[in-house]
């Protein structure tokens, strides 16, 4: 099977320290990978480059075998891409309905059938009623789900969560878990970087980001 | 980018117009500020040339203008125009057209610009009515008022009092004036004076002291006669202090012609470098107003670019802040797939929004301004004042809101797009 993400020789370094020394992956589709490493090992850069977030690296990033050019990255991470941050990363003054349909202002198509997936998503979350509260008046845990339903409004192949968890308390650090692990059955690829060993271990492929180096765990 | 993802990023533009409107709010006054300097200033501008373009209209023809009389020179500008011309005076906004005791028009009029204190004519202020300049310091003005009224001997001029009928025949249809009968207290007791002349001069208006009218009214004496035909005598000009313009009429060309060969023979005999007068004629008075028009038009392009580098300090400086408040904003839009060109187009809706609402705004308040201005000059200072905005006014504004639309749009856009999404989010 065609790797769905492919990087090869990644090398990104911050002036003369060197985070990611030509670095390889490859992400099949459907995979659940979560990436561990100690603090400013260079975890999230590399969850920045896979996102494409972070441009400035050398080596080939291809999609299903394809290499994206620079114009290509937006769309990219507007199709492809679903992003779960720690920050959850809201628009503060836009409702929650506003925030979570956001990506569809800069897509072509699919608008009506994102906003019945945003409607049907907002009553399973149990948000119906905060949908048109700006999302500066919710609680930490309903600003997760928020930024959860918004990372799949595009339906897309691949979801990364950076430390998805981090801020959260145990119940609501397990709805996201268990939201990956059902999106991950839906058959969607899952790349997740945490501290947490509990939740890396729920991934079927664990990577270790060590000395510039990436590391498959057993 | 399609059509309907356009309509959606305007959509998102209006609403973060919205969201940020007491920020953009802040940034559109600062917009309209400049706008309104510039537009104050060119529309002043126009105002002053338009009304300088009305008299130099209306003395179109058969007219000579002899610039800088003092006193030095009265003597031989006498001797210029014979003794026996009569020279009439005329308020500065009228047209003239001049009549005698017996009814029969005056061959020659003059213009006389003497000061900015000279006020001659009927000119009717908020009931404190007043013949001729009676407010103006110099001598020459005083001669005027003395003969507006056909009297010789001057008294105060806010006894003067007409009935509104008349004033509004006056203002309206001034042949109809002619015989009527006017009250005033001018001399002493009220006496009732009779219209055989006046002045087709756009100054007379219809605001009365009605209270003192009726006051005045009780002792009617219909014997005096009221001239409102002027007369100079012949050494009228002895006198001035100030240099002034002599606007000289003349009722035919002959005349016109006649005095024009006078004045060229005085030049040619005298032949001196630095005449003490000089004199236009209507082609070169026609010239000087397209100079006027010129530098009109050179000094509002110099106020537009003034007024731009400051208000572009300003601006720039405002929007800067706004982009720097919005950094996560923007930031979180390109991680979720805005691309540089979404952004761009995004910010430039919402700041052409701005500046348009910016530009609506100060035209308003100018026109308002502008409307306040000639209420307040037609109706209580009673002048047949001009409003016209030159077109180089409206091509100049026109540029300048455009670039100003433009440049507050595109280069806060602009910088809108080189927000780093990695530095954004972790300051998030």
């Amino acid at each position: 099977m065609e790797p769905i993400l492919s990087l090869q020789n990644i090398y990104k370094a911050f002036g003369d320290r060197v985070v990611l020394n030509h670095v390889d992956l490859l992400i099949e589709p459907g995979e659940y990978v979560s990436i561990v490493g100690a603090s400013g090992a260079g975890k999230s850069t590399l969850m920045n480059i896979i996102g494409l977030l972070d441009q400035n690296f050398t080596g080939t990033y291809a999609f299903n075998g394809q290499p994206l050019s620079k114009r290509e990255h937006s769309r990219f991470r507007n199709q492809h891409l679903g992003f779960i941050f720690q920050q959850y990363n809201l628009i503060p003054s836009l409702t929650s309905k506003e925030n979570i349909l956001l990506p569809c202002a800069y897509a072509s198509g699919k608008i009506q059938e994102a906003e019945q997936t945003c409607e049907r998503m907002l009553r399973e979350f149990g948000l119906e009623k905060q949908k048109d509260q700006p999302v500066n008046t919710l609680s930490g845990g309903e600003k997760q789900r928020i930024a959860l339903i918004r990372s799949v409004i595009m339906d897309p192949e691949i979801l990364l969560a950076d430390e998805p968890t981090g801020n959260l308390d145990e119940k609501s650090g397990r709805r996201v878990r268990d939201f990956l692990q059902e999106m991950n059955l839906a058959g969607k690829t899952i790349i997740v970087v945490t501290h947490d060993l509990e939740f890396s271990n729920e991934a079927e492929r664990r990577l270790k980001v060590e000395g510039g180096e990436l590391h498959e765990l057993s | 980018m399609s059509f309907r993802k356009c309509l959606r990023i305007v959509k998102n533009a209006f609403r973060m117009y919205g969201i940020y409107f007491r920020r953009n709010l802040y940034l559109t006054i600062t917009i309209s500020v400049s706008l309104l300097m510039f537009l104050g200033f060119a529309m002043y501008m126009d105002i002053e040339l338009a009304n300088q373009e009305q008299s130099y209209r209306r003395i179109q023809s058969n007219y000579i203008v002899v610039n800088c009389i003092n006193q030095a020179t009265t003597e031989e500008f006498n001797q210029l125009f014979h003794s026996n011309r009569r020279l009439a005076l005329q308020h500065h906004f009228g047209s003239c057209e001049l009549m005698n005791e017996d009814g029969e028009k005056i061959d020659a009029g003059c213009n006389l610009l003497a000061s900015q204190q000279f006020i001659s004519g009927i000119s009717i202020r908020n009931g404190m009515d007043y013949l001729g300049g009676a407010e103006a310091s110099n001598a020459f003005c005083y001669d005027t008022f003395e003969l507006l009224c056909g009297r010789g001997q001057y008294r105060a001029a806010n006894e003067a009092i007409i009935s509104e009928e008349l004033s509004s025949l006056i203002a309206s249809k001034p042949e109809d004036a002619l015989g009527k009968h006017i009250v005033l207290g001018l001399f002493g007791p009220t006496q009732v004076y009779v219209v055989v002349g006046v002045y087709h001069t756009t100054q007379t208006e219809t605001r009365l002291n009605k209270e003192s009218f009726q006051q005045l009214n009780a002792g009617i004496n219909p014997e005096k006669s009221m001239i409102f035909t002027v007369f100079l005598p012949e050494n009228a000009l002895i006198g001035i202090e100030h240099p002034t313009d002599l606007y000289l009429f003349f009722q035919n060309q002959v005349e016109y012609r006649e005095i024009m060969k006078k004045l060229q023979k005085y030049d040619a005999a005298h032949q001196v470098e630095e005449k003490m007068y000089s004199y236009r004629t209507p082609s070169e008075n026609e010239e000087s107003f397209e100079f006027d028009q010129a530098t009109n038009t050179r000094t509002k392009a110099l106020i537009m670019i003034l007024v731009a580098v400051l208000a572009g300090i300003s601006v720039f400086g405002t929007m800067e802040n706004s982009i720097s408040a919005r950094k996560t904003e923007i930031g979180i839009k390109k991680a979720l797939g805005a691309g540089d060109g979404a952004i761009m187009f995004e910010f430039l809706v919402e700041n052409i929004i701005t500046s348009l609402v910016a530009m609506l705004f100060s035209i308003c308040l100018v026109s308002l301004a502008l409307l306040a201005y000639t209420y307040y000059q037609r109706r209580f200072l009673a002048m047949d004042f001009v409003v016209w905005v030159y077109p180089s006014t409206i091509w100049l504004f026109l540029c300048y809101a455009f670039s100003s639309i433009l440049g507050f749009s595109l280069i806060p856009a602009f910088r809108a797009t080189q927000v780093n999404i990695i530095d954004t989010i972790r300051e998030s």
